[in-house]
């Protein structure tokens, strides 16, 4: 015990001695470890960020095709649907796009007297929660039209007829990731602006009693009524995964060759150990330190770095990901967009991740640079002597 | 162990390169009895195996043939590990151009043998700061090698070797570097620890050295192989 603590010590300073060299090397592994625990960590945490968003959905909803697009459905087929056993709730919702040509810009319309009424508003002086003509807006489409609650807004409908609302209350940031680009209004005016017909809607909304059966039901219904199409909860949440791991798996592949350009090149320093590590080495086995201890001299040292690299690689991975929220890789993942809601991503870390990082870092490090090390280690030691 | 030979060879060789096209015969059938405490001088002209006869003495290298019985061990054949233990616990090594390590300080360098014995670092401490104080180190003992003279570089060697409290002390060429009132310093050093019991091999072309009372007998090497010399 004692001989290691001299020996780790003397890995220490021995480091210390070659700071520049071992700060230069640090400098490179920390970056390419933050590299791929960027990506890995903003995987993980996009997946559950989708986990997040997905659990408070409906298990199925139900959208009527026509001619292989979606077309709106009839409020008539809400009543069918609440006959079928395992059937909770069912509510048909009115939303759809609103491509804003000033900005440029596509929002999201939802007719709704409900949805979202818990989430925090500031309301406009004296107005109440919503009302025929009033608006509810997100702060994507407030800051981008220069807008404030009590301010009005114009919305065209496909005929190109101008209706105005007032802004009644503004969304605020804790909810920008639901709310950052939604326009809400009653659901009779959200008809007229997406040309809705009052007894039409975009889709319907199935909740169930029990989760495990949605897919039985999802199957029931498409049987039961040709032309409609049903999305369960289960499959987006597979399409997202599938999008995400496809692009985290790219980036991980690319972060990977990085590792390994890094690791040829540790492996091709290490191997040609400078005459000035030959000779101290060739010094320590002359003093009486023998193969295992230079070995377990170039093991700490090697365990230094490598921790300390891929510490350092995850903490400004955690940085990268969770306070400066993924700046540099973001757009690779969710995509470019005008108004893209500029949400927070999650603090999210698995053991699993953490191990995986450590282990994809640390043990070909010192494989690297250990097996060159046993070169030095053989070093016969009357060599010193020698050469004086 | 008083008057028993400490190092005996017996036609103790060693080949470079043995049957190849480059074979050097640099130490041939060296037959050598040193008892201990004793102080002995090997001189001879560079090249003449001085310091590959040491490496095997000292065992850092294995002799191609022959044998080589130290403090009653039979190690010439001895695999390496064995052999670097036993180096480490009897035999102390001064090297030429002192071998010290560069940015370490006079007491790391000093301490460095006793690493691997996991000794407690009171024990090194007390050790380190005696040899300090008996090779007049102790005021320099936290500063970096590299400050040093090259008097002030040879005791830190001295101190390195005899750190482990050997029976045996090995010098090559151990004035080769210094002027003459240093070696004349160091060579007093060597004599008192003589006098404490230390056998004393030393390689060395110093005339100094030839002098010396403190050696009791003198070996001359030539192409390999070592003959008695006795002072005219």
């Amino acid at each position: 015990m004692r001989r290691s603590g001299y020996i780790i010590e003397y890995a220490l300073s021995s480091l210390l001695r070659r700071w520049k060299k071992n700060v230069a090397l640090l400098i490179i592994y920390s970056a390419v470890v933050a590299f791929f625990a960027s990506v890995l960590f903003f995987t993980s945490a996009l997946r559950e960020q989708s986990r997040l968003v997905l659990d408070p959905l409906p298990e199925l909803w139900i959208q009527k095709l026509s001619g292989g697009r979606l077309a709106p459905v009839a409020n008539a087929l809400a009543d069918s649907l609440r006959h079928i056993r395992g059937v909770r709730k069912v509510e048909p919702r009115v939303w759809g796009y609103y491509y804003d040509s000033p900005t440029g810009a596509v929002f999201t319309l939802i007719g709704s007297d409900s949805l979202f009424t818990d989430l925090p508003l500031q309301l406009a002086e004296g107005a109440g929660r919503l009302d025929n003509n009033g608006a509810l807006c997100g702060r994507g489409f407030l800051l981008s039209h220069g807008l404030i609650p009590g301010d009005q807004i114009n919305l065209l409908d496909n005929k190109g007829k101008m209706h105005s609302f007032v802004i009644r209350g503004a969304f605020t940031s804790e909810s920008d990731l639901l709310t950052y680009d939604l326009i809400i209004l009653a659901p009779k005016q959200a008809r007229r602006i997406l040309d809705l017909h009052e007894t039409e809607a975009t889709d319907i909304a199935v909740a169930v009693y029990n989760p495990d059966e949605a897919e039985n039901i999802a199957t029931k219904i498409s049987r039961r009524f040709p032309g409609i199409r049903v999305i369960s909860k289960s499959q987006l949440r597979i399409t997202y995964e599938a999008l995400f791991g496809w692009r985290g798996g790219i980036f991980i592949f690319g972060a990977l060759i990085s590792l390994l350009a890094f690791l040829i090149l540790a492996w091709d320093r290490a191997s040609g150990l400078s005459k000035q590590d030959q000779q101290e080495l060739g010094i320590l086995k002359g003093i009486g330190w023998d193969i295992g201890d230079v070995l377990a001299l170039k093991f700490w040292e090697g365990i230094i770095i490598a921790l300390t690299a891929t510490l350092s690689g995850m903490l400004l991975a955690v940085m990268h990901i969770f306070l400066f929220n993924a700046v540099l890789i973001k757009p690779f993942f969710i995509g470019w967009s005008i108004l893209f809601p500029p949400y927070k991503i999650p603090l999210y870390i698995s053991i699993g991740d953490l191990l995986l990082v450590l282990v994809i870092s640390v043990v070909p490090y010192l494989a690297a640079t250990l097996l060159p090390a046993w070169k030095g280690a053989v070093t016969d030691p009357a060599e010193v002597m020698q050469n004086g | 162990m008083a008057n028993e030979n400490i190092i005996r060879t017996d036609r103790l060789c060693k080949i470079f390169n043995p049957g190849a096209h480059n074979e050097v015969e640099a130490v041939l059938d060296v037959d050598l009895a040193l008892p201990q405490a004793s102080a002995t001088l090997i001189k001879g002209p560079s090249g003449s195996g001085k310091t590959t006869l040491l490496t095997m003495l000292g065992c850092l290298a294995k002799p191609t043939s022959g044998q080589y019985t130290c403090l009653g061990e039979a190690v010439s054949h001895w695999p390496e590990k064995f052999l670097t233990r036993f180096r480490r616990r009897h035999i102390g090594i001064v090297f030429q151009n002192f071998n010290l390590i560069s940015g370490l300080s006079v007491f790391e360098n000093i301490a460095l043998p006793l690493y691997p014995d996991g000794l407690p670092f009171a024990t090194v401490k007390e050790r380190v700061e005696q040899l300090a104080r008996d090779l007049k180190m102790d005021h320099r003992l936290y500063f970096k090698v590299d400050t040093l003279s090259g008097g002030e570089m040879q005791r830190v060697a001295i101190a390195r070797a005899l750190v482990n409290q050997p029976q045996i002390l090995i010098a090559d060429e151990p004035t080769a570097h210094i002027d003459s009132t240093l070696a004349k310093e160091i060579l007093e050093l060597f004599h008192s620890l003589n006098k404490k019991g230390l056998t004393l091999l030393i390689a060395s072309h110093d005339p100094l050295l030839e002098t010396h009372p403190m050696i009791d007998r003198t070996y001359c090497m030539r192409d390999g192989r070592l003959r008695e010399h006795h002072a005219e």
